[in-house]
Order: structure tokens, then C-alpha cells, then sequence
């Protein structure tokens, strides 16, 4: 079967910085990636970019094939009917990402006018059935309110509204949950889940919490510095990571009952675009080795990971 | 006694603007609360945004004041203290907020933010004590004599919150307040932070009262925890109990939404 979108060698540079390097991967129909990282290692960066919403200071390069067709490429009117129709992107923080002076109604509506050509009253329907998948009750009367009138869980519901409009073959949500609650995170992560099944639409699930990857399944792709560190099966990467910075995550992130110090990882992520003669991750790594600040290493396959690491070579 | 922190029927709302003065009640941001912080104990106190945890805080050090109720510190009522009481009370208490990024002045050298305290207190005059402790307190938090000189912006989120850390221990608190120090740092960077926070409570002899809303790290540094929903302390008691066995409905939605490492998928 023929992947619905393949990513060969992206790399986005600001300014002669480079902040994504090569990252290359290969996403099917209906499937689930999680892509973790820490601040600046790229993850929002290559959402921009697969969404052609990176600033004109951005230069993008590589290919980013969605069926075949390299988006990079795209006359902007082109890419104009292909984002928010075939891929659609909800953000962060629900908070500054709807519009405040219009209707929850209206933003949702605006995507399916912009893109079908419906009349009014279809539009109208069509709304109120969105804000019924995303479990928001009384949608007759909430649709004429604001997005200030509502709480931030629900906000983001009608993100996810907005965004499934159109009925996307693949929904990029970048981060959808840091600004929310726990309790809330868990009610938004298992809607996220059913509709992903029920509509059989790709999901690339963007999150510094490899916890929250782990509860999604799927496949996960490890950013650090840019590149990717380790791709695998979820079940794969959480009973056997491979990457030295993903083994520091996950035990860094599984707390036990009585510990006496936590296990972490020395040093600190590297500022966006630093560079490296070796490895990125060296100079925290526990299992460094010689060649390690020489040379950066490439992917090699280690168990059922690739994990860019010359223990694995 | 043995709590170095009492707070009695603690209440604090917060009101709708009126056409003149006060209007009706917009939150009730914090319902009768009743804590105690045990000398040398650690209290982690959890709880959603909007459960009152950051007002609590807020009223403890000061910086907002109660509608009703009672803060004993050292068994002293610190409502109704004197001016000279009032300073020592400040001395006593010190705070770790959660934004390294904001609460340390971006004008200001590490040298500066951490001898203000000094400054301000009168504690140490002469340039020579204060840079000799100074560079004592960086050391403790795991940084250096070649910190002195830098301003926030060349550290790291880490190292900022171990600058804040510092400025914190600078009077020799008893009791330190630590609001959420470490969610706005890289996951990567939390666990050294929580870890420095273990050491100095021993080091320093601290009572902490420590306020997230992530439980893990609050099970890892806090025998004791107290779990908030709006406004009231819903349940307390030993870590491993409430977090193992716990006994109200809302502590068992807010552990189970949790998110865990799964090893086993379907």
C-alpha cells in the first residue's frame, strides 16, 4: 500500500540555523505516530512545515510527499484546498488559537464554507453535528456563543471540531493537551482515540510527554537536536528502549513508590541550531564513547527500534 | 510543638466587581482550609488549576490576604503581628515559584538577585561575606563561582530555577514554598531539580511545602499529601496511603487520569 504521506530528508532552517535536520519518515492510513521531544527539538517546527505554515524567514527543504505529491512544492492556492481539508492541525494552547470576537459556530462553519461550497443552512447542520462528535451537549444554544464562555477542555473541543470538518485524512494535533488539566488531558486524549478509529484518519500526535505516547500506542518517533534518536512500535520503545535519551526519559518519567533520588539525565537540551561534531546527545550521554564527539552517527537498527546510536552500529 | 505551620478555617473569596465597592461572590477560592506543615516534615499539596493551591501560597507569604482564619507559624498568629514579628515571619518563609523565566530579573546578575536578600534584610554589609556566602549558596544548588556573573538569559531553564533556589536559601529559611518549580522546565531537567530539592531539605533542615499538580513528584519529595478541589483540602494524609488507597471519589478521578508508561498495547 502506498503511504499517505512520506517525508524524505525535511530539514527547516531559520536564518542559516538549522533546527530540523533530515527527518524522514513514512506515515499510512489510520495510523497512530507520536512524536516526542523536549522545546526545540524540532517537533513544532516540522508540523509548520508539513502544514506549509512556517514564516517566510523559514526555508524548508526535502520533500514532503502527501500521496505521491511533493506538498513543499505547491502552488500556495493548491496547498490553500489541501490544508485544513486533507491535513488539518490543532494547536497548543485552545486559549489563543480561536478568534474572539466570532462565534464558536462561525469558526468551525468558516472551514467547511471555505472548502465546500455548501450553503447556509447544510453548514448549519453540518456544525451542529461536529460539536455532537466532539461531546459538547446543547449545540443548538452553545453554537452562537464565544470561545470565552466556555472552559478549556471545551475549547479545545471545538479546536478539534474545526479541524475534523472537513473530515481530514490526516489530523496533525501538536501538544493539544499541555494548557489542560490531567483529568480533562485523559477525556480529550480518548476522544482523540475513538475518532481517530471511527473515521480511520491518520493521527501524528505531537507531545514532550512520553507517557501520553505510551497511552495512545501506535509508533513513536524520538526527536532531540533536530534529528530523530529512535523510531519503533510503541510496545517495542517502551519495554525495550534503545537510545540512551530515550532510556533516560522513560526512567525519568516512571516514578516508583520510595526511590530515594530519581534517575535523570545531566546537562540540558541544546538551544535550538547549536552544533554538534558528533553526536547531539553526547555530551549528556551515560554510554558515550570515543567516536561519539566525532562523528554524528546515522540510524542504524537496533532490535525492533532504529536508533540513530553507534551502540547499535 | 511540632508543627512548624499551622493554618486554621483559612477562607478566601474572590468577588464580582458591584456598582459601588464589592459585588457578590465570583469564587470561592479557598473554603476553610485547615493544613499543618510538621518541622522538617514535607507536605505536597495537589490539585487541578483553580483548586485555590497557588492562593494558599499566596496568603502564606503574604502576598494576599484572608477573609478568615488563622496562620500560626512556629505557633505565633501571624494575622495579628507586629511590624518587628512581621520580619522575622519573613525570614522564617521563602518561595520557589514555578516560571524561572519570570521570576528572576533579566537586568539583574546572578551575583545580585542572590544578594539581595541580604540587602534588604541587612543580614551581611560587607562585599566580601556577601560574595563568600554567595558563592557558597550556588555551590549548594549544584552551580559555581563562574555563575556569579551571569545574567538570567545565559542560563538554562534548570539553572535558573537552581539561581531561584539559592535566592531562596539565601536567609536561611525554615520553611520553603515551592509552587509548581518544576513545570515549566524540560522533562529531561525536572528530575535534577526535584532531586537538588531532596538534598537541600535535608542540607538546609527545611520544612517544605511543596504545589503541583504533578503527584508523582510530589510522592517523591512529600510524606504527606494533601489533595485540593475547589478550595477544599479533600483529603490528607501519609503519600503511599492517599496515593495507594484513596479514600475520595475526586483523589481516585485525579490519580486515574494520570497518565502512565505502558509497556503492554493491544
Amino acid at each position: 500500500m502506498e503511504p499517505l504521506l512520506e517525508i524524505k530528508n525535511l530539514s527547516v532552517s531559520f536564518n542559516r540555523t538549522k533546527v530540523l535536520k533530515n527527518l524522514s519518515y513514512l506515515l499510512r492510513a489510520g495510523e497512530t505516530l507520536s512524536i516526542a521531544g523536549e522545546s526545540g527539538s524540532g517537533k513544532t517546527v516540522h508540523a509548520l512545515a508539513l502544514m506549509r505554515l512556517l514564516g517566510k524567514t523559514a526555508e524548508a527543504d526535502g520533500e514532503v510527499l502527501f500521496k505521491g505529491k511533493n506538498i513543499l512544492k505547491l502552488k500556495e492556492e493548491k496547498m490553500r484546498a489541501l490544508r485544513g481539508h486533507s491535513i488539518a492541525m490543532i494547536f497548543q494552547d485552545p486559549m489563543s488559537s480561536l478568534n474572539p470576537v466570532f462565534t464558536v459556530g462561525y469558526q468551525i462553519a468558516e472551514t467547511l464554507l471555505a472548502h465546500k461550497k455548501a450553503d447556509k443552512k447544510t453548514v448549519r447542520q453540518k456544525t451542529l453535528e461536529l460539536l455532537k462528535t466532539v461531546e459538547i451537549e446543547d449545540g443548538q444554544n452553545r453554537i452562537n456563543r464565544y470561545p470565552h464562555e466556555f472552559s478549556g477542555g471545551q475549547r479545545q473541543r471545538i479546536m478539534i471540531a474545526q479541524a475534523l470538518a472537513c473530515e481530514p485524512e490526516i489530523l496533525i494535533a501538536d501538544e493539544p493537551t499541555t494548557a489542560l488539566d490531567v483529568t480533562i488531558q485523559k477525556q480529550i486524549i480518548s476522544l482523540l482515540k475513538n475518532l481517530q478509529k471511527k473515521r480511520n484518519m491518520a493521527l501524528i500526535f505531537i507531545t514532550h510527554n512520553l507517557a501520553l505516547a505510551s497511552e495512545l500506542g501506535g509508533r513513536v518517533l524520538v526527536l532531540y537536536a533536530g534529528q530523530n534518536a529512535e523510531e519503533a512500535e510503541a510496545k517495542d520503545i517502551f519495554s525495550a528502549p534503545k537510545h540512551p535519551y530515550t532510556q533516560g526519559l522513560i526512567a525519568a518519567a516512571d516514578v516508583k513508590p520510595g526511590l530515594k533520588r530519581l534517575p535523570v539525565i545531566e546537562g540540558a537540551p541544546p538551544a535550538a541550531g547549536e552544533i554538534f561534531a558528533g553526536c547531539p546527545f553526547e555530551p549528556r550521554c551515560p554510554k558515550r564513547m570515543k567516536i561519539c564527539s566525532q562523528k554524528n552517527p546515522s540510524v542504524f537498527k537496533a532490535g525492533a527500534s532504529l536508533a540513530r546510536c553507534f551502540l547499535y552500529e | 510543638m511540632n508543627n512548624i505551620l499551622e493554618i486554621k478555617n483559612l477562607s478566601k473569596n474572590y468577588y464580582k466587581r458591584g456598582f459601588l465597592g464589592r459585588g457578590e461572590i465570583a469564587a470561592r477560592a479557598l473554603d476553610n482550609v485547615n493544613l499543618t506543615l510538621a518541622r522538617r516534615g514535607a507536605l505536597g499539596l495537589v490539585g487541578e488549576s483553580g483548586c485555590g493551591k497557588t492562593t494558599l501560597a499566596k496568603i502564606i507569604l503574604g502576598l494576599e490576604t484572608a477573609d478568615n482564619g488563622e496562620i500560626f507559624i512556629n505557633g505565633k498568629n501571624t494575622f495579628n503581628a507586629g511590624a518587628a514579628h512581621k520580619k522575622e515571619i519573613k525570614k522564617t518563609l521563602s518561595a520557589v515559584f514555578q516560571d524561572p523565566y519570570s521570576s528572576l530579573d533579566p537586568r539583574m546578575t546572578a551575583r545580585r538577585i542572590i544578594a539581595e536578600p541580604f540587602l534588604v534584610h541587612g543580614i551581611l554589609k560587607g562585599k566580601d561575606e556577601i560574595e563568600e556566602e554567595s558563592i557558597k549558596l550556588l555551590t549548594s544548588v549544584g552551580l559555581g563561582k563562574e555563575h556569579l556573573d551571569r545574567y538570567p538569559h545565559q542560563f538554562s531553564g534548570g539553572q535558573r530555577q537552581r539561581v531561584a533556589v539559592a535566592r531562596a536559601l539565601a536567609l536561611k529559611p525554615k520553611i520553603l514554598i515551592a509552587d509548581e518549580p518544576t513545570s515549566a522546565l524540560d522533562v529531561s531537567v525536572q528530575a535534577q531539580v526535584l532531586n537538588l530539592l531532596k538534598d537541600i531539605r535535608e542540607k538546609f533542615e527545611l520544612s517544605v511545602l511543596f504545589i503541583s499538580h504533578d503527584i508523582n513528584a510530589a510522592r517523591f519529595l512529600c510524606g504527606e499529601i494533601a489533595v485540593m478541589h475547589k478550595g477544599r483540602v479533600v483529603e490528607r494524609g501519609p503519600a503511599e496511603g492517599v496515593l495507594e488507597n484513596p479514600q475520595t471519589q475526586y483523589t481516585k478521578t485525579l490519580l486515574s487520569a494520570v497518565p502512565r508508561i505502558r509497556r503492554e498495547h493491544a
